[in-house]
């Protein structure tokens, strides 16, 4: 049997074939033992199947069955319609990210913005710790780009709490 | 006061027409009259109860949302059990991407033992009472993989041509012709089985 006859067999008690097609099979294939056996079988389960759909009772109640169909009618209808929830999709996709990452920048700027140290007098001043290899001694720089200054202050590290930040700008204004 | 119509004398078309204009009454009619049949197709192409069970409701959550596009070309029977098959065909989709795909699922395409074996001649189903055909029917078919059992239904329960059984599964009249051909082989093959099982047990 190859595939083509066999599935020529099918399509011809489906009704699929052409008529010119249908007859070339009932002169040719079909004519044969092989394939009349094939097209009996075919049918029979065909005509069984059809004869006799699946019966199946739903295993709930009425009421139960249609009280959650009810639910689901009533809850969709309280649902707002497709065109808002694409716009909350929308904004809820890409605005609030954006926005989230915006409000990210905004508060890092102000951030550099507050740690910057301009003292008065000095334009573009800044002050940072650096980082001294000795147990004893503590040191901070500042720079000024504008007047092209440039000083590390040192001082002996004390034992008890470090010196504040205002501590050492006053330093530096005097 | 007026009394609210009684629904259940009514018939599809005019349950249909009230369920338009806004009355769940009537909808909650057409569910009772059409919910077993509309069940039985969610579990024959689910073969699980809690499965059909979900997707028939969904199904006439469905139908009450889109009864507007019913123009009453066909019954509402059947219009009501293509929204139910197009959920179970949605819903076995998702489950197919889940699992991996089987060497059962690569025989479907070229017929397993099916395509070698002999055309059955003996009469599975003589003598057989109505209800014990559809049990031994009902038994067959859950043996089928999902490919075999869906083309079966749209074929031959919903009497779709192949161009549209093709359409709904989503793959090409060849496949859908290969599928019913060893789909139905293997159905005349397991009752067979089945009748030989009664005559030597």
């Amino acid at each position: 049997m190859n595939r083509d006859q066999v599935f020529k067999v099918q399509a011809y008690l489906d009704g699929e074939l052409t008529r010119s097609e249908a007859a070339k099979l009932e002169e040719g294939w079909l004519t044969t033992e092989a394939g009349n056996r094939l097209l009996e079988e075919l049918r029979w389960t065909k005509d069984v199947l059809g004869e006799n759909p699946p019966l199946q009772s739903v295993p709930e109640t009425r009421e139960f069955y249609w009280s959650r169909i009810e639910r689901g009618i009533i809850s969709a209808e309280a649902t707002p319609p497709r065109s808002n929830l694409l716009v909350m999709d929308f904004f809820r996709r890409w605005l609030a990210p954006a926005s989230g990452a915006a409000l990210v920048c905004l508060l890092v700027l102000l951030a550099i913005q507050l740690f910057e140290f301009s003292p008065a007098g000095t334009a573009n001043g800044q002050l940072a710790r650096v980082e001294s290899p000795s147990d004893a001694m503590d040191s901070f720089s500042f720079e000024n780009k504008a007047e092209k200054v440039f000083v590390i202050w040192l001082y002996e590290r004390p034992s008890e709490p470090k010196p504040e930040w205002n501590y050492v700008k006053d330093l530096m204004i005097q | 006061m007026a009394s609210s119509p009684d629904y259940s004398v009514k018939d599809d078309v005019q349950l249909v027409r009230a369920a338009k204009k806004g009355s769940l009454a009537a909808f909650e009619e057409l569910v009772a009259r059409h919910r077993d049949k509309i069940y039985a197709r969610a579990f024959s192409m689910m073969r699980n109860e809690d499965e059909a069970l979900d997707l028939s409701q969904e199904a006439w959550i469905k139908a009450w949302q889109r009864l507007q596009q019913f123009h009453g070309d066909s019954s509402f029977a059947t219009w009501m059990t293509r929204i139910v098959i197009n959920l179970c065909l949605d819903q076995l989709r998702k489950q197919k991407r889940q699992r991996a795909e089987s060497i059962e699922v690569m025989e479907e395409e070229v017929g397993g033992v099916e395509r070698y074996m002999a055309p059955v001649t003996v009469n599975p189903t003589k003598g057989l009472e109505k209800a014990e055909l559809r049990e031994r029917i009902d038994k067959a078919m859950a043996q089928l993989s999902v490919a075999h059992r869906t083309v079966l239904i749209l074929h031959e329960f919903e009497g779709l041509e192949y161009k549209e059984v093709a359409k709904r599964m989503n793959c090409s009249i060849g496949t859908v012709m290969s599928r019913l051909f060893y789909a139905r082989r293997r159905m005349a093959g397991l009752m067979a089985a089945y009748k030989k099982e009664e005559l030597n047990p």
